[in-house]
């Protein structure tokens, strides 16, 4: 760190514990996210549904996923690729619990994981040098000490998510080889979503984009539903104007089921889709599409595309508080609740001193 | 939205923001669609309708090669083409409204074409029609089956200065009638663009979050991107790609428009341009926002900046036979240095502005 910014950093910390006042009991849903403000300073931002904000806490560089903690009052966040830290934050004091480090040679890749008893913490990392991915095992109720790390079973891991019984880990491996975000390996590329058994470490299934046309495309995001359905977000390194599919479904044991999207919304998410999210139920799912400005839905009961919202810059998505409706941040400070039936927006809050950053985590 | 928790909000963050310059003046919505009102109406459409006009000329001039095919009317459709060419150079950094419907932003130009695609798919169409005495000629079914590379300028570029490919100009009875009518599609293109833009306005009439933009800052924020955002496409794609790092490994082919010799015509009509976005709309334009929000000094290097690159792009000279000297190697790098400069420049004017050009869609994950 640079130290011009670290005493950004300092003056930020001081600052930030001016607020732990702000932390109220609330039985409203509230949401985290990171950020960035003018300055350039990076923030976790916690506010609920009324657009209070209920925590903000510094941190040294921009960061990726925010995950709440099953059982304890805490925030998880990680940086963004190549990601040198990961802090837990206490929520009702907006003080940090631990700094998490990474291994030399390696780097956090932006995703992280919270077994179902709170227990373990998961991370999708890779080798600095190669991108070879790991899941790597951290033990929270053991000074969050590293218990193993195994292949993810590809270059280039990105998101990662537990399976509905928390037994196998679901991990989308980007593909890409990157050293310092360039990008190294475009034409020879790979990417897969793999299943692993957390039990055996051992890789129980794993697909890829079948034909040489889709060799490009990245599988980044993903998430799964409580039926073990996972919703898959790609990002293609190819042509513009080539026609691949960006998001799709896979249920285990199937080949890849492509979800449908219209000619004149395709051309206009100019190859990369940003979050995936099923609502409540589980039918129904959202996919962020920053780079064309718009938040796409489908219903998968019945294998339809139902509309898109246009959201500027919108990337974060995250479950509403009914089946059918999501919360959703963009990069210009806002945040929306969109229907997905009507694909109408609601808005939550506006702030143009901040710009929310890749994804948006439901808290309570 | 209820009022007071966003007004708490706003309180708790604005003290994170203390640092900000106090005395700065920010922009209102009344400016701001002054500034989008200045730049339709003295930069885009006045943009787009010489590349229609342009283009037409080029389809007139191509057809007239047709009708009597003389060397003469060849060279004239030749240099039509680098005419037209040109009045698209002027406009292709506009990326946002009726262009990007359909396709029709890559139909005009695609570009780079790594794989070649405009090379494979210009020389299977000849080659069909040559072997099915192709009489059905090329209309709108065809154009909506066709690959983008062969609907737009690089393929009339090939069709006119190729060498291996103009070897069929006679031999190829359905070489002419395809030229003529990819111009034509391109001038139909073009033409269209250009009208669409009137019922376009309505967009910049009413602002609204249902609407195409949600406020006048939300319109200005396309138009300063396509002001910011190409600069450095102009110096990683058409500089530095095909000069590479060292001048025995430069790859002129790989440059935008080698076959014509306008690769640095290109640049400097790209440059100029943006120049004029920037500073050359009388009332109120980029410069003059600047100025008005106490940014005089960055406003005014960015203005010495451009002018400093049109300098120097105008001594620099098309390559003979594909090659650079040492020197105009040189010359080349620095072009992309100060290319990168002004980039940085720009984007650092964005912050008196108060624009946000676009965070996660500029460098997600």
């Amino acid at each position: 760190m640079q130290r011009r910014q670290f005493n950004t950093y300092l003056t930020s910390i001081l600052l930030s514990t001016a607020f732990s006042g702000v932390a109220i009991a609330s039985t409203e849903l509230s949401y985290a996210s990171a950020s960035v403000d003018k300055e350039g300073q990076h923030w976790l931002v916690v506010f609920n549904s009324s657009a209070v904000e209920k925590m903000r806490y510094p941190l040294p560089s921009r960061a990726h996923q925010v995950i709440k903690h099953p059982i304890k009052p805490w925030a998880l966040v990680v940086a963004r690729r190549p990601g040198q830290y990961l802090l837990v934050v206490d929520l009702t004091t907006a003080k940090l619990v631990k700094q998490v480090d990474v291994a030399q040679g390696q780097d956090f890749c932006g995703h992280l994981q919270i077994s179902q008893n709170g227990r373990y913490l998961y991370t999708t990392e890779n080798t600095t040098q190669t991108s070879q991915g790991l899941v790597v095992v951290r033990d929270m109720h053991n000074q969050f000490n590293l218990v193993q790390q195994f292949s993810s079973g590809g270059i280039g891991p990105h998101q990662l998510k537990l399976s509905a019984d928390g037994n196998t880990m679901v991990v989308a491996n980007g593909g890409i080889h990157t050293l310092d975000r360039v990008k190294l390996n475009l034409e020879s590329m790979q990417s897969n979503l793999s299943y692993i058994d957390l039990t055996t470490q051992k890789i129980t299934e794993q697909v890829a984009l079948p034909g040489q046309e889709y060799v490009q495309l990245s599988i980044r995001h993903i998430d799964v539903n409580n039926s073990d359905k996972t919703l898959i977000a790609m990002q293609y390194q190819g042509e513009m104007t080539d026609k691949v599919p960006l998001v799709a479904t896979h249920q285990r044991g199937q080949p890849l089921q492509i979800l449908a999207i219209p000619d004149q919304e395709f051309y206009q998410l100019k190859q990369y889709c940003g979050s995936a999210c099923f609502d409540r139920s589980g039918n129904t799912v959202a996919v962020s599409a920053p780079k064309g400005d718009k938040i796409l839905f489908w219903n998968l009961a019945k294998n339809q595309f139902l509309g898109s919202t246009k959201v500027r810059d919108g990337c974060g998505i995250t479950q509403g508080e009914s089946n059918a409706s999501f919360v959703v941040s963009s990069g210009r400070g806002k945040v929306y609740k969109i229907q997905a039936n009507t694909q109408k927006k609601q808005p939550v809050l506006n702030n143009k001193s901040i710009q929310w950053d890749n994804h948006l985590a439901l808290m309570s | 939205m209820q009022q007071q928790t966003i007004v708490t909000l706003i309180a708790l963050s604005s003290v994170l923001s203390n640092s900000t310059n106090a005395t700065e003046t920010i922009l209102d919505e009344q400016r701001w669609q002054e500034f989008n009102q200045a730049a339709i109406s003295q930069h885009i459409i006045p943009s787009y309708q010489q590349l229609a006009l342009q283009s037409k000329q080029l389809n007139t001039k191509i057809s007239g090669y047709c009708a009597v095919p003389t060397q003469e009317k060849f060279a004239m459709a030749q240099q039509q083409f680098k005419q037209s060419l040109q009045s698209w150079q002027k406009i292709q950094h506009i990326q946002f409204g009726p262009v990007t419907l359909l396709m029709r932003n890559f139909s005009l130009q695609y570009w780079p074409d790594k794989k070649n695609l405009g090379g494979r798919q210009l020389g299977m169409v000849l080659k069909n029609a040559a072997q099915n005495d192709f009489q059905d000629g090329f209309d709108n079914e065809f154009f909506a089956k066709a690959s983008v590379a062969v609907k737009g300028y690089p393929a009339l570029e090939r069709l006119l200065f190729d060498k291996k490919i103009t070897l069929q100009l006679h031999s190829n009875p359905s070489y002419c009638q395809l030229m003529s009518a990819i111009s034509k599609h391109v001038a139909d293109n073009a033409q269209s663009i250009s009208d669409e833009w009137q019922a376009e306005l309505a967009n910049y009439d009413q602002y609204s979050e249902d609407d195409t933009y949600e406020s006048s800052l939300e319109a200005a924020t396309e138009i300063l991107k396509a002001l910011v955002e190409p600069i450095e496409a102009l110096s990683d794609g058409k500089i530095a790609a095909p000069l590479g790092n060292e001048l025995a490994k430069m790859r002129w082919r790989k440059s935008e428009s080698w076959r014509s010799e306008q690769s640095i015509q290109n640049l400097r009509s790209n440059v100029a341009t943006l120049h004029n976005l920037y500073s050359g709309i009388a009332g109120v334009n980029t410069k003059q926002l600047l100025t008005e929000n106490g940014a005089v000094t960055l406003g005014t290097k960015i203005e010495a900046q451009f002018q400093q690159l049109t300098k120097l792009l105008a001594v620099i000279k098309e390559p003979e036979n594909m090659q650079y000297s040492q020197a105009q190697f040189v010359q080349l790098q620095q072009a992309q240095t100060e290319l990168k400069q002004l980039s940085s420049s720009l984007l650092a004017a964005m912050k008196p502005l108060e624009v946000n050009l676009g965070f996660n869609r500029r460098d997600g994950d």
